[in-house]
């Protein structure tokens, strides 16, 4: 609600003396007031003007204020508007079944008008507070998307990388992450990780996993020691329980010498443009546990228009049955779409893959990379 | 009392409250018609819910022996008390024609 804006109370009570009173206290005070002089009329109000704030009578001809508060309660639309009931001293029983329905507080009968000010304002600000809370976090967890997002390079930035990705976050504190580098004219780096969990902690790893990569990802060292130093630092670095699973490749397109190195991460695959596609079954132990952890290693010599993919565990984790489809579909798909554009095939690939899997339930990336 | 007591007890300007006592005594005086004929046809629920009425009303703006006789009215209703009805018939109609004294000398 913008500052200006003044809050809105919706009055719901048949007797007009009592709507007339708590109207005048409550618009004296600068608040706005709507009222309903029945239940059925009350309830439309409340969806249609989403008051701040509800006073509700509970004895009322015809539906009753218990009535018009459960159906307020399992309406979307009302169901977070507070709800103070109006009741008399001799219904003791109300005060008991009000709260079980959902309201936050109630007022007796007669009351004063300066009790029911105190009272609306009391939860108006828990109501408020309550909210900003809420707020203030759901703009927090944006705003780590964006920054997450916007340290992923996009193939139009670096398009001498000839390479393709699909980035699917379904959290806003995404476990995944990709990069591409350049180690020099001709010679690329590229790597899909997964970290554990997807909370805030995730977000800043994945900045700092970026850092890693610029900084030992150069032409003085040969890749499985590029991915021994990020190692060394991330064990260091990660809080217990964290780790993440990679994929590094390391493409020479002089030499045309591809270098994978695995750190228990799933299956790249290898779409050569002549020969089927191959799983490139490398695994090694995980980043960031171990001092000694032991990568798996390969070097291959491609052609031209050769292709490699390399994606997250999103695509094929979860449950078995699509752990398998996953895996089995990947190689057939990587082929099927070779005469795409490098650009265009890891999303092709990934909306086959969720038309005949089903949907994912966790965050996906697939990179294609042409030589 | 005068009016403009009864409106510093609530908190409210004088002319808010006039204003709320005329729309109390109109709404009593409907009131009063409905309890007038429960108790004339022995319908002692509806008799019940005028006096509701009429005493909720009358607590809110601290009309407190109107109040008082709603009550009364009330618990005559829940006995069937036909006399005793009358009765506090009475008082309320009397007290409420004493309001609309106060509100057209003010």
């Amino acid at each position: 609600m913008a500052e200006t804006e003044s809050f809105k109370i919706l009055v719901i009570d048949d007797s007009p003396v009592n709507l007339g009173i708590i109207k005048k206290v409550l618009s004296q005070e600068g608040y706005s007031v709507f009222t309903a002089q029945s239940g059925p009329e009350g309830r439309l109000a409340a969806e249609k003007n989403q008051p701040d704030l509800i006073l509700l009578d509970i004895m009322m001809p015809g539906e009753d204020g218990f009535e018009v508060l459960s159906s307020l309660k399992k309406n979307s639309a009302t169901v977070g508007i507070p709800v103070i009931f109006l009741t008399g001293v001799s219904e003791i029983d109300s005060k008991v079944k009000g709260f079980s329905l959902g309201a936050v507080d109630y007022i007796l009968k007669p009351f004063h008008p300066k009790e029911v000010l105190a009272r609306v304002r009391i939860h108006l600000k828990l109501s408020v507070a309550t909210n900003s809370l809420i707020t203030a976090q759901a703009e927090k967890l944006k705003q780590i998307k964006k920054a997450q997002t916007e340290l992923l390079i996009s193939p139009d930035d670096f398009k001498e990388a000839k390479f393709g990705v699909s980035f699917n976050s379904l959290h806003e504190a995404g476990g995944d992450f990709y990069d591409v580098l350049s180690i020099s004219e001709h010679i690329h780096g590229y790597c899909v990780a997964d970290f554990s969990g997807h909370d805030i902690s995730t977000s800043y790893l994945t900045a700092s996993m970026k850092a890693l990569l610029k900084q030992n990802c150069t032409p003085l060292y040969q890749p499985g020691e590029s991915m021994k130093m990020i190692n060394d630092i991330l064990v260091e670095i990660l809080p217990e329980g964290k780790y993440l699973t990679s994929v590094y490749a390391r493409l020479n397109r002089t030499n045309k010498k591809l270098t994978i190195i695995s750190s228990g991460h799933p299956p790249a695959v290898l779409a050569r443009h002549d020969k089927p596609a191959e799983l490139v079954n490398l695994n090694g132990d995980i980043l960031g546990m171990f001092k000694d952890a032991i990568f798996g290693e390969r070097t291959f010599s491609l052609n031209k228009k050769d292709r490699l993919f390399l994606y997250s565990d999103g695509l094929i984790e979860k449950n078995k049955s699509v752990w398998t489809n996953g895996l089995e579909q990947l190689p057939g798909l990587c082929e099927e779409f070779k005469d795409f554009p490098i650009k265009e095939a890891p999303e092709q690939i990934r909306s086959r893959l969720f038309e005949t899997a089903g949907n994912f339930e966790d965050d996906v990336v697939i990179m294609g990379i042409e030589v | 009392m005068e009016l403009k007591e009864y409106a510093e007890n609530l908190g409210l300007d004088e002319n808010d409250f006039k204003e709320l006592t005329s729309l109390f005594i109109e709404t009593t005086k409907s009131d009063l018609e409905k309890l007038k004929s429960a108790i004339e046809t022995k319908d002692f629920t509806k008799a019940k819910e005028a006096s509701h009425s009429i005493k909720g009303a009358a607590g809110n703006l601290g009309f407190m022996d109107i109040w008082e006789a709603a009550s009364e009215s009330e618990k005559a209703s829940d006995n069937q008390d036909k006399n005793a009805l009358k009765q506090y018939y009475y008082t309320i109609l009397e007290k409420t024609e004493k309001l609309h004294g106060l509100t057209d000398n003010g």
